[in-house]
Protein backbone atom coordinates (compact mmCIF):
# COMPACT_ATOMS: atom_id res chain seq x y z
CA UNK A 1 0.00 0.00 0.00
CA UNK A 2 1.28 3.48 -0.81
CA UNK A 3 0.93 6.94 0.55
CA UNK A 4 1.58 10.26 -1.08
CA UNK A 5 2.87 13.39 0.60
CA UNK A 6 1.14 16.50 -0.61
CA UNK A 7 -0.18 19.83 0.34
CA UNK A 8 -3.93 19.99 -0.08
CA UNK A 9 -6.29 22.42 -1.67
CA UNK A 10 -9.63 22.32 0.09
CA UNK A 11 -11.71 21.66 -3.03
CA UNK A 12 -12.94 18.32 -1.84
CA UNK A 13 -14.31 15.47 -3.78
CA UNK A 14 -16.26 14.30 -0.77
CA UNK A 15 -16.15 13.70 2.93
CA UNK A 16 -17.61 10.52 4.19
CA UNK A 17 -18.32 8.32 7.20
CA UNK A 18 -17.89 4.57 7.04
CA UNK A 19 -21.10 2.63 6.57
CA UNK A 20 -23.00 0.89 9.39
CA UNK A 21 -21.52 -2.50 8.53
CA UNK A 22 -18.13 -1.13 9.47
CA UNK A 23 -19.46 0.41 12.65
CA UNK A 24 -20.14 -2.35 15.10
CA UNK A 25 -21.60 -1.29 18.45
CA UNK A 26 -19.23 -2.05 21.28
CA UNK A 27 -21.82 -2.77 23.93
CA UNK A 28 -23.90 -5.54 22.42
CA UNK A 29 -25.54 -7.41 25.26
CA UNK A 30 -25.49 -4.49 27.71
CA UNK A 31 -29.09 -3.59 28.61
CA UNK A 32 -29.80 -2.49 31.67
CA UNK A 33 -32.94 19.21 25.93
CA UNK A 34 -32.45 22.06 25.72
CA UNK A 35 -36.00 22.66 24.55
CA UNK A 36 -36.83 19.15 25.65
CA UNK A 37 -38.00 17.54 22.43
CA UNK A 38 -37.02 14.19 23.89
CA UNK A 39 -40.06 12.14 24.83
CA UNK A 40 -38.44 10.66 27.89
CA UNK A 41 -38.03 12.25 31.29
CA UNK A 42 -34.70 13.04 32.88
CA UNK A 43 -33.66 10.44 35.48
CA UNK A 44 -34.87 11.76 38.82
CA UNK A 45 -33.62 9.48 41.51
CA UNK A 46 -32.52 11.05 44.79
CA UNK A 47 -28.87 10.82 43.92
CA UNK A 48 -29.37 13.28 41.09
CA UNK A 49 -30.42 16.23 43.23
CA UNK A 50 -27.99 19.08 43.65
CA UNK A 51 -27.99 18.62 47.41
CA UNK A 52 -27.01 14.96 47.30
CA UNK A 53 -24.34 15.12 44.63
CA UNK A 54 -20.78 14.87 45.93
CA UNK A 55 -19.29 18.32 46.20
CA UNK A 56 -16.06 17.39 44.47
CA UNK A 57 -17.73 15.78 41.47
CA UNK A 58 -18.61 19.00 39.66
CA UNK A 59 -15.10 20.34 40.09
CA UNK A 60 -13.57 17.12 38.80
CA UNK A 61 -15.75 17.11 35.71
CA UNK A 62 -15.17 20.78 35.00
CA UNK A 63 -11.43 20.26 35.35
CA UNK A 64 -11.61 17.37 32.94
CA UNK A 65 -13.37 19.45 30.30
CA UNK A 66 -11.20 22.52 30.85
CA UNK A 67 -7.90 20.69 30.68
CA UNK A 68 -8.86 19.06 27.42
CA UNK A 69 -10.08 22.19 25.67
CA UNK A 70 -7.28 21.99 23.13
CA UNK A 71 -6.85 18.24 23.02
CA UNK A 72 -7.03 16.66 19.59
CA UNK A 73 -9.29 13.63 19.71
CA UNK A 74 -9.03 10.77 17.28
CA UNK A 75 -11.76 8.30 16.38
CA UNK A 76 -11.24 4.90 17.93
CA UNK A 77 -8.47 6.09 20.25
CA UNK A 78 -8.61 6.50 24.00
CA UNK A 79 -7.39 9.69 25.63
CA UNK A 80 -6.81 11.00 29.12
CA UNK A 81 -10.16 12.70 28.67
CA UNK A 82 -12.09 9.53 27.80
CA UNK A 83 -10.42 7.51 30.53
CA UNK A 84 -11.09 10.24 33.09
CA UNK A 85 -14.72 10.61 32.07
CA UNK A 86 -15.41 6.89 32.20
CA UNK A 87 -13.73 6.61 35.60
CA UNK A 88 -15.90 9.41 37.02
CA UNK A 89 -19.13 7.88 35.68
CA UNK A 90 -18.22 4.46 37.03
CA UNK A 91 -17.41 5.96 40.41
CA UNK A 92 -20.27 8.45 40.78
CA UNK A 93 -22.93 6.85 38.55
CA UNK A 94 -25.97 8.96 37.68
CA UNK A 95 -24.69 11.88 39.74
CA UNK A 96 -21.88 12.26 37.21
CA UNK A 97 -24.39 12.17 34.37
CA UNK A 98 -26.50 14.91 35.94
CA UNK A 99 -23.36 17.06 36.27
CA UNK A 100 -22.49 16.22 32.70
CA UNK A 101 -25.92 17.36 31.56
CA UNK A 102 -25.21 20.71 33.19
CA UNK A 103 -21.90 20.91 31.34
CA UNK A 104 -23.65 20.10 28.07
CA UNK A 105 -25.74 23.23 28.62
CA UNK A 106 -22.64 25.36 29.19
CA UNK A 107 -21.77 27.30 26.04
CA UNK A 108 -18.22 27.93 27.20
CA UNK A 109 -17.23 24.29 27.13
CA UNK A 110 -15.44 22.94 24.06
CA UNK A 111 -17.92 21.45 21.61
CA UNK A 112 -15.27 18.97 20.56
CA UNK A 113 -14.95 17.69 24.13
CA UNK A 114 -18.73 17.49 24.53
CA UNK A 115 -19.00 15.53 21.31
CA UNK A 116 -16.21 13.21 22.40
CA UNK A 117 -17.90 12.69 25.76
CA UNK A 118 -21.15 11.59 24.11
CA UNK A 119 -19.34 9.03 21.98
CA UNK A 120 -17.63 7.55 25.00
CA UNK A 121 -20.64 7.42 27.29
CA UNK A 122 -22.35 5.59 24.44
CA UNK A 123 -19.66 2.99 24.11
CA UNK A 124 -18.62 2.44 27.75
CA UNK A 125 -19.76 -0.70 29.49
CA UNK A 126 -21.39 0.17 32.82
CA UNK A 127 -24.92 -1.23 33.26
CA UNK A 128 -25.78 0.77 36.44
CA UNK A 129 -25.51 4.07 34.55
CA UNK A 130 -26.97 2.80 31.28
CA UNK A 131 -30.36 4.54 31.45
CA UNK A 132 -28.83 7.83 32.52
CA UNK A 133 -26.29 7.66 29.72
CA UNK A 134 -28.99 6.81 27.21
CA UNK A 135 -31.06 9.77 28.36
CA UNK A 136 -28.12 12.20 28.13
CA UNK A 137 -27.21 10.98 24.64
CA UNK A 138 -30.74 11.04 23.24
CA UNK A 139 -31.35 14.47 24.72
CA UNK A 140 -28.18 15.75 23.04
CA UNK A 141 -29.52 14.87 19.59
CA UNK A 142 -31.22 18.27 19.85
CA UNK A 143 -28.23 20.27 21.13
CA UNK A 144 -27.72 23.68 19.47
CA UNK A 145 -24.25 22.67 18.26
CA UNK A 146 -24.03 20.45 15.18
CA UNK A 147 -20.75 19.06 16.47
CA UNK A 148 -22.40 17.93 19.68
CA UNK A 149 -25.36 16.49 17.79
CA UNK A 150 -22.89 14.48 15.73
CA UNK A 151 -21.38 13.05 18.92
CA UNK A 152 -24.87 12.23 20.17
CA UNK A 153 -25.70 10.38 16.95
CA UNK A 154 -22.54 8.34 17.34
CA UNK A 155 -23.40 7.70 20.99
CA UNK A 156 -26.80 6.39 19.90
CA UNK A 157 -25.09 4.15 17.36
CA UNK A 158 -22.80 2.75 20.04
CA UNK A 159 -25.69 2.07 22.42
CA UNK A 160 -27.55 0.32 19.60
CA UNK A 161 -30.79 0.59 21.58
CA UNK A 162 -34.00 0.65 19.54
CA UNK A 163 -35.68 2.80 22.20
CA UNK A 164 -33.73 5.72 20.72
CA UNK A 165 -35.57 5.45 17.41
CA UNK A 166 -38.40 7.96 18.17
CA UNK A 167 -35.95 10.67 19.29
CA UNK A 168 -33.63 9.90 16.39
CA UNK A 169 -36.46 10.22 13.89
CA UNK A 170 -37.45 13.53 15.43
CA UNK A 171 -33.83 14.74 15.28
CA UNK A 172 -33.65 13.77 11.60
CA UNK A 173 -36.83 15.71 10.86
CA UNK A 174 -35.41 18.93 12.33
CA UNK A 175 -31.74 18.55 11.35
CA UNK A 176 -30.75 21.40 9.01
CA UNK A 177 -27.29 20.12 8.01
CA UNK A 178 -27.66 17.63 5.19
CA UNK A 179 -24.49 15.62 5.90
CA UNK A 180 -25.37 15.27 9.57
CA UNK A 181 -28.92 14.32 8.69
CA UNK A 182 -27.56 11.59 6.41
CA UNK A 183 -25.32 10.31 9.21
CA UNK A 184 -28.32 10.18 11.53
CA UNK A 185 -30.26 8.26 8.89
CA UNK A 186 -27.37 5.82 8.73
CA UNK A 187 -27.66 5.29 12.49
CA UNK A 188 -31.44 4.92 12.18
CA UNK A 189 -30.96 2.22 9.56
CA UNK A 190 -28.59 0.44 11.95
CA UNK A 191 -31.13 0.55 14.79
CA UNK A 192 -34.00 -0.55 12.58
CA UNK A 193 -31.98 -3.56 11.48
CA UNK A 194 -31.17 -4.51 15.07
CA UNK B 1 -7.69 10.30 -11.88
CA UNK B 2 -6.92 8.76 -8.49
CA UNK B 3 -7.76 10.36 -5.18
CA UNK B 4 -5.92 11.15 -2.01
CA UNK B 5 -7.61 10.21 1.24
CA UNK B 6 -7.18 11.94 4.57
CA UNK B 7 -8.66 10.74 7.84
CA UNK B 8 -10.71 13.52 9.41
CA UNK B 9 -13.28 14.20 12.13
CA UNK B 10 -16.31 14.91 10.02
CA UNK B 11 -18.12 16.96 12.64
CA UNK B 12 -15.46 19.67 12.32
CA UNK B 13 -16.45 20.09 8.67
CA UNK B 14 -20.10 20.84 9.30
CA UNK B 15 -20.67 24.54 8.85
CA UNK B 16 -20.52 26.06 12.32
CA UNK B 17 -23.39 28.15 13.61
CA UNK B 18 -20.98 31.03 14.26
CA UNK B 19 -19.92 31.45 10.62
CA UNK B 20 -23.21 31.89 8.74
CA UNK B 21 -21.45 34.16 6.24
CA UNK B 22 -19.40 31.29 4.79
CA UNK B 23 -20.35 30.61 1.18
CA UNK B 24 -21.23 27.22 -0.25
CA UNK B 25 -18.17 24.94 -0.53
CA UNK B 26 -16.11 27.23 1.70
CA UNK B 27 -14.66 25.65 4.81
CA UNK B 28 -14.22 27.01 8.32
CA UNK B 29 -10.88 27.29 10.07
CA UNK B 30 -11.50 24.39 12.45
CA UNK B 31 -11.03 21.90 9.62
CA UNK B 32 -7.36 22.86 9.54
CA UNK B 33 -7.06 20.84 12.73
CA UNK B 34 -7.50 17.74 10.57
CA UNK B 35 -4.73 18.85 8.21
CA UNK B 36 -1.76 19.05 10.53
CA UNK B 37 1.57 18.50 8.87
CA UNK B 38 4.83 16.91 9.87
CA UNK B 39 8.14 18.02 8.41
CA UNK B 40 6.13 20.32 6.16
CA UNK B 41 4.36 17.42 4.53
CA UNK B 42 0.80 16.20 4.76
CA UNK B 43 0.43 12.44 4.84
CA UNK B 44 -2.44 11.06 2.79
CA UNK B 45 -3.42 7.72 1.28
CA UNK B 46 -3.61 7.07 -2.44
CA UNK B 47 -6.95 5.71 -3.65
CA UNK B 48 -7.29 4.38 -7.19
CA UNK B 49 -9.53 6.17 -9.67
CA UNK B 50 -12.13 3.38 -9.49
CA UNK B 51 -11.84 3.41 -5.68
CA UNK B 52 -11.24 -0.32 -5.73
CA UNK B 53 -8.78 -0.08 -2.83
CA UNK B 54 -10.91 2.30 -0.75
CA UNK B 55 -12.20 -0.39 1.58
CA UNK B 56 -8.69 -1.73 2.03
CA UNK B 57 -7.35 1.70 2.92
CA UNK B 58 -10.23 2.29 5.34
CA UNK B 59 -9.66 -1.10 6.94
CA UNK B 60 -5.98 -0.33 7.26
CA UNK B 61 -6.68 2.96 9.02
CA UNK B 62 -9.25 1.29 11.27
CA UNK B 63 -6.74 -1.39 12.18
CA UNK B 64 -4.54 1.27 13.74
CA UNK B 65 -7.31 2.22 16.20
CA UNK B 66 -7.59 0.92 19.75
CA UNK B 67 -11.36 0.41 19.59
CA UNK B 68 -14.07 -0.24 17.05
CA UNK B 69 -15.31 3.13 15.90
CA UNK B 70 -16.66 5.13 13.04
CA UNK B 71 -14.02 6.32 10.58
CA UNK B 72 -14.41 9.61 8.74
CA UNK B 73 -12.36 10.54 5.71
CA UNK B 74 -12.08 13.17 2.99
CA UNK B 75 -11.33 12.36 -0.63
CA UNK B 76 -9.61 14.83 -2.95
CA UNK B 77 -9.08 14.38 -6.67
CA UNK B 78 -5.33 14.22 -7.21
CA UNK B 79 -5.77 16.18 -10.42
CA UNK B 80 -6.45 19.26 -8.35
CA UNK B 81 -3.13 18.81 -6.62
CA UNK B 82 -1.34 18.44 -9.95
CA UNK B 83 -2.98 21.62 -11.19
CA UNK B 84 -1.50 23.47 -8.24
CA UNK B 85 1.95 22.13 -9.06
CA UNK B 86 2.32 20.64 -5.62
CA UNK B 87 5.03 18.07 -5.11
CA UNK B 88 3.79 14.53 -4.48
CA UNK B 89 6.12 11.97 -2.93
CA UNK B 90 4.93 8.39 -2.98
CA UNK B 91 6.23 6.00 -0.34
CA UNK B 92 5.27 2.88 1.56
CA UNK B 93 2.70 3.30 4.29
CA UNK B 94 2.98 2.14 7.88
CA UNK B 95 -0.14 0.02 7.73
CA UNK B 96 -0.33 -3.53 9.00
CA UNK B 97 -0.60 -4.90 5.46
CA UNK B 98 1.85 -2.40 3.94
Amino acid sequence: MSTATVEMDLALHSFTRTDPEAFIPANIGEKSSWTKPSQEDEPSENATTQHDRPRELGEKLKALFNVDRQQAFEDGMESEFSRGLIALIKHYGNSALVELTGILRNERVSEEALSEALRWIGRMNHPPSYEGRRWAIQHSLFHPSARVRDGAALGVAFLDDTRAIPDLKQAIRVEAIRELREDMEQVLAQLEST
Amino acid sequence: MPFVLRKIRKAKWYKHENVPWLKVDELQADVLGDLYTENNALSVWLVTNDKSNLQRVAASLAANCEHLSNLDYALLNVELIADLNIKIVQKGGDSADG
